[in-house]
């Protein structure tokens, strides 16, 4: 699914990378890449959900790398980055913080949880009881914590990047329709190739390369390349395919439950972000058609019938951007 | 199995498709010579828009509509031509199979020896009835089933061709009229279904509408676009006729005429367009026979026209009076007076039955009785015999006169004409090379009988070419110094007008005769004239003789081949053994043209259609250059109809890139040129597929050479510009990037991918747009 940039060659764009704000991209990229080998595309939708201002789900049996590409993103950064390992009997004020008696001051202190970060590792998500799910949830969407009636702010950037386990995997809890709605994107990390793992093997076997990796680029160049994002253009034709595309989810007969007004959101700016690490000022259809998958599939559930024919909500996707003609003009 | 959703508007289209290719049968009509020849044509029609409005109605069986209609076809023409050989009159059979290609050979041959207009033979009609049908099936593959109504205007426009090349009167402008509106209708029917498609239309009594919106207006518009179609159409045919030298008329010497019988006015036929007509006749028909005392019978004359307007002979109008009526005597012919040793010759002529509309007779002349039926008048100045209501078809009439034997001496010794009207030399102003050349030509004769003689004789002295399609006078180009000094090429009509003109410059009264020769010899004094004996020959009069025939056109194979010089007008050349031939052929068993001989007398006779097959290409061997005429016209109009889609893909094209005025449009032509070059390719569109998708299919599976890949990279880059991003790209020639990338991309296509996508781009029958279905605009 790679999306190639060889027809960028005419190097007038407004958002390039003559400036260097996006070179920080570039640099994230290749210092994930000498850690994760082969999953570039992977990488490149994480990527484009931190600029996005989303939050990534990363979805997949143990064992793949799940949890080393969100220590890799957050390594990269420098920033703050907290790891939550979700477990059955975590608490919500162990995500959120709490408010603690200080015996010299006679006052409640708020002792900030692992949320207050900007990257936020949420590990094995499904394993927490959905009553600790759903306080992080309620983080990620409004970029704030409520305790005890105090509403503090996160400092942005703010991402989380969540793990779970396919759902049949034993001791989880599924994440509810609505909260996976929450997430910009899902990825699922698949299995490395035959070279992948055999380079695998020479540099994970002596020290973790997680060690090696050092910050490339701060918050303050990740926020400069959201702002960046959000003046890509976005022309009328693309905005409509956009809509018509999350309302094909809606009308397919495949599928139980369609996409959002949420989705066509998170799609919007996602394919903003993904045009910008094109080095394009102008989002294009290929864009969106890129996103489709991981941005709209995890949010879709499939009718009775594309269940029975082992039609995935991904098949469905892809065969609704296979058919559905892009824009012409505005 | 059931029917389309549209089944009801395509059946509408599918009958207007019908009445307008019946429209059309009207430019063909000039090019028959009998009626009936559209029964066939139209049954062809009627049964493919039967099965292309069954079709509608059975939604599986749409894409298949044309083989159906071309497997209907075949029962319905052999089932009308060949009914007795098929199965059940219908279902054809080797036998019936056999038979129509015999008779479509033999209609072929026809077209390949004859000229227009031709009898509608059994052979003839089975293959208008093919090419009709076919016509039919194309106009509702276009306009029906592509619903491309626009694009059936070409294909019926073929049509015009047809006349405008094989017929010398071009296109009547009745029957473009009625072609047009034909069309016109097509179009609006299309129109109409296709803005009924948009959804009903709302109801005045149920929703309050809009102003501007009602469906009044609606339908205002629509005939308004109609019109604005017609309006462009009417300016295109008056336009089109300055640039297109075929639709301007190059008759020369075309004649108008009008009989006046007592206030009551005749209109006849134009002697020279019938002459011209018979003499194109595919088939010889016979036209009279008789049986006459003499030797080597006279000319049959029919009319005579005696006034020049500087362009055209015509025939002064002539009175019907009472006065003159026939009854047994004619009048004195002017100046000639009978010897006493001359004796009468009777001549018993019948007219063939098959004849039509001939109201003035065939006589010799001179001639002092006639025995006639009916009610006949003579003009007393020409002996012209005529009939406001008669007509000679069938008629048999008996006529006695003396003929002029005058000696030559006696004619040199005539002197300058006194006893003649004074109209006979009138002459408007004769172009100066054309007084120039008379006067060089008579320089040396000292009397008119030797200024006749000498003219005569230049006509026949080998310097003229006998030719029954001359070409054309260019315009503003005087005709009669056109033929006499650059073409010298025409027949008898040219020959004898030029001669008659010339001779009136040089003092001599003259006129223009046009009736028959004396046709051909059958056994006996039994004598028998057929269409090719069509002639016209000047009369010049002498003092004391009265009016004499002179021959100017061209005699025997390289001519007319049953003209003769009479004696006195040949005083020279009596000796050579050419003259003798040529008097021989007034004898029995003899002609002027022996390998005519056979053929002529293989003739049929009247009432009996000319059998295509038994004429062989000897049937032109008078005629020899104006025979393809008609085979060449098929031939025009089918490279015509097969060149169409590639022109209309040129004209797509051109006006693409003339409307891109700006970078954005002319991004927008060069991307649309990318897709029609695909479809053309049958390297397949989708609309799904981005600009950058579609880039990159073609780079990876047609592997363009490194210049069209930066030229198609250029196209996707600027296409892609121009839709999604802020500001396009600033212009580049695309123009030039368009035209590698096509080349690049018919290179890599194997050579028949290629020749379909030049002879039927595939563009140009697709539907591009994806059909949007439940999208409500508010």
């Amino acid at each position: 699914m790679s999306l190639d940039t060889r027809l960028n060659g005419h190097g007038d764009d407004p958002s390039g990378r003559g400036d260097g704000v996006l070179d920080a991209a570039d640099r994230i990229r290749s210092a994930i890449e000498t850690v994760i080998g082969g999953k570039s595309e992977i990488i490149r939708i994480a990527l484009t959900v931190l600029l996005a201002e989303g939050h990534l789900l990363v979805e997949d049996i143990p064992g793949v790398g799940k949890t080393m590409l969100a220590k890799a993103l957050g390594r990269t950064i420098d920033c703050t980055v907290h790891r939550v390992q979700f477990t059955p009997d975590l608490l919500p004020g162990d995500i959120t913080g709490v408010s603690v008696y200080h015996q010299q001051r006679r006052e409640f202190e708020f002792q900030p949880g692992p949320v207050f970060a900007n990257i936020v590792l949420g590990d094995e998500i499904n394993r927490a009881s959905p009553k600790t799910q759903s306080a992080l949830l309620e983080c990620m969407e409004e970029g704030q914590v409520s305790v005890d009636g105090v509403t503090r702010r996160l400092d942005p950037p703010f991402m989380v990047v969540a793990t779970q386990n396919p759902v049949d995997m034993e001791g989880t809890y599924p994440l509810p329709e609505a909260q996976r709605d929450r997430f910009m994107a899902r990825v699922a990390m698949g299995y490395p190739d035959a070279q992948a793992e055999l380079d695998m093997i020479d540099t994970h076997t002596a020290r973790s390369p997680l060690d090696r990796l050092t910050p490339v680029t701060d918050t303050g160049h990740v926020s400069a390349m959201i702002e960046r994002v959000r003046g890509v253009h976005t022309s009328p034709a693309v905005k409509r395919y956009a809509v018509e595309l999350v309302s094909a989810t809606r009308s397919s007969p495949a599928l139980r439950l369609g996409a959002s007004p949420r989705a066509t959101l998170h799609l919007v700016r996602a394919a903003r972000a993904y045009a910008a690490l094109d080095g394009r000022g102008h989002v294009l259809p290929d864009d969106l058609q890129a996103l489709a998958v991981p941005v709209l599939a995890h949010r879709l559930l499939p009718s009775p019938e594309a269940q029975q024919q082992q039609r995935t909500p991904e098949q469905v996707v892809g065969e609704l951007v296979a058919r559905l003609p892009v824009p012409d003009r505005g | 199995m059931r029917p389309g959703a549209d089944a009801g508007p395509r059946t509408l289209l599918t009958l207007a498709a019908a009445v307008t290719t019946l429209c059309a049968f009207s430019l063909l009509d000039p090019v028959f010579s009998t009626p009936g020849w559209w029964t066939g044509p139209v049954l062809a029609v009627c049964v493919v828009a039967a099965v292309g409005a069954a079709a509608q109605w059975v939604r599986v069986l749409g894409p298949l509509t044309p083989l159906l209609q071309l497997a209907a076809l075949a029962p319905a023409v052999t089932g009308y031509h060949a009914p007795d050989t098929a199965l059940l009159g219908v279902v054809p059979t080797p036998a019936s199979v056999g038979r129509l290609t015999a008779l479509g050979a033999a209609g072929l041959e026809e077209i390949r020896v004859g000229t227009t207009p031709v009898p509608a033979s059994p052979g003839l009609t089975v293959l208008v009835t093919l090419c009709l049908g076919l016509l039919a099936v194309l106009v509702h593959l276009v306009a029906v089933t592509l619903r491309l109504a626009g694009l059936a205007g070409p294909a019926l426009l073929a049509l015009v061709f047809v006349p405008l090349t094989v017929h010398h009167e071009g296109v009547a402008w009745g029957a473009f009229t009625v072609t047009a509106l034909g069309f016109l209708l097509l179009l609006g029917v299309e129109s109409a279904v296709r803005t009924a498609a948009w959804g009903v239309r709302v109801r005045s009594d149920r929703w309050p509408p809009r102003r501007g919106r009602a469906p009044a207006a609606d339908a205002a518009r629509q005939a308004l676009d109609v019109t604005r179609v017609a309006a462009v159409a009417v300016a295109l045919a008056l336009l089109l006729p300055l640039a297109v030298p075929g639709l301007v008329s190059d008759a020369m010497f075309a004649l108008t005429s009008g009989v006046r019988g007592d206030g009551r006015t005749v209109t006849t036929v134009n002697p020279l367009a019938s002459l011209r007509n018979d003499l194109t006749a595919a088939g010889d028909r016979q036209v009279l026979e008789y049986r006459t005392t003499e030797s080597s019978p006279e000319y049959l004359r029919t009319h005579v026209l005696d006034a020049f307007d500087g362009a055209d002979w015509t025939m002064s109008p002539v009175q019907a009076s009472q006065r003159h009526r026939v009854d047994g005597a004619l009048p004195e012919a002017p100046g000639f007076v009978p010897g006493p040793e001359d004796e009468p010759v009777t001549t018993d002529i019948t007219v063939s039955a098959a004849v039509r509309q001939m109201d003035f007779l065939p006589l010799p002349y001179p001639s002092s009785g006639l025995l006639v039926p009916g009610e006949w008048f003579a003009d007393p100045d020409t002996l012209m015999v005529f009939s406001p209501e008669e007509e000679a078809g069938g008629l048999t009439y008996q006529v006695t006169g003396s003929r002029p034997a005058p000696d030559p001496g006696d004619l040199a010794a005539s002197g300058e004409p006194a006893s003649v009207d004074g109209r006979y030399l009138e002459l408007p102003p004769v172009p100066d090379e054309v007084a120039a050349l008379t006067d060089s030509v008579v320089a040396d004769a000292g009397n008119p009988y030797e200024r006749a003689v000498a003219l005569q004789d230049w006509f026949t002295g080998g310097g003229f070419e006998y030719d029954l399609r001359p070409p054309g006078v260019p315009a503003g180009t005087d005709p009669l110094s056109y033929f006499l000094l650059e073409s010298r090429t025409g027949y008898c009509q040219h020959f004898s007008a030029a001669m008659a003109v010339m001779a009136r410059y040089a003092g001599i009264p003259a006129r223009v005769a046009v009736g028959y020769t004396a046709g051909e010899n059958v056994g006996g004094d039994h004598w028998v004239v057929t269409q090719r004996n069509g002639h016209a020959w000047p009369e010049l009069y002498f003092e004391g003789q009265g009016w004499l025939r002179f021959e100017p056109t061209p005699s025997a194979s390289g001519g007319q081949p049953s003209a003769d010089v009479p004696d006195y007008a040949a005083p020279a050349r009596e000796e050579t053994p050419e003259d003798a031939g040529r008097e021989a052929a007034g004898t029995p068993g003899e002609s002027a043209g022996p390998e005519r001989e056979p053929e002529d007398a293989e003739t049929p006779g009247p009432g009996q259609e000319a059998a295509p097959a038994d004429r062989t290409a000897g049937g032109g061997a008078g005629q020899g250059s104006d025979a393809p005429p008609v085979a060449a016209a098929v031939a025009a109009a089918l490279a015509v109809l097969l060149a169409l889609p590639a022109l209309v893909r040129r004209i797509v094209r051109g006006l693409r890139w003339g409307r891109a005025s700006d970078a954005r449009r002319r991004a927008r032509a060069a991307w649309l040129e990318l897709r029609d070059d695909l479809l053309d390719l049958g390297l397949g569109w989708n609309p799904a597929e981005s600009p950058r998708a579609v880039g990159r299919r073609l780079e990876d599976g047609q592997r363009p050479a490194e210049h069209a890949r930066a030229a198609l990279r250029r196209v996707v880059a600027a296409e892609e510009a121009a839709r999604y991003a802020p500001e396009p790209l600033p212009a580049r020639d695309l123009a030039d990037d368009s035209r590698a990338v096509r080349r690049a991309l018919a290179a890599a296509c194997p050579p028949r991918t290629r020749a379909l996508a030049l002879l039927l781009p595939r563009s140009l029958f697709t539907r591009k747009r994806p059909r949007r279905n439940s999208r409500r605009t508010v």
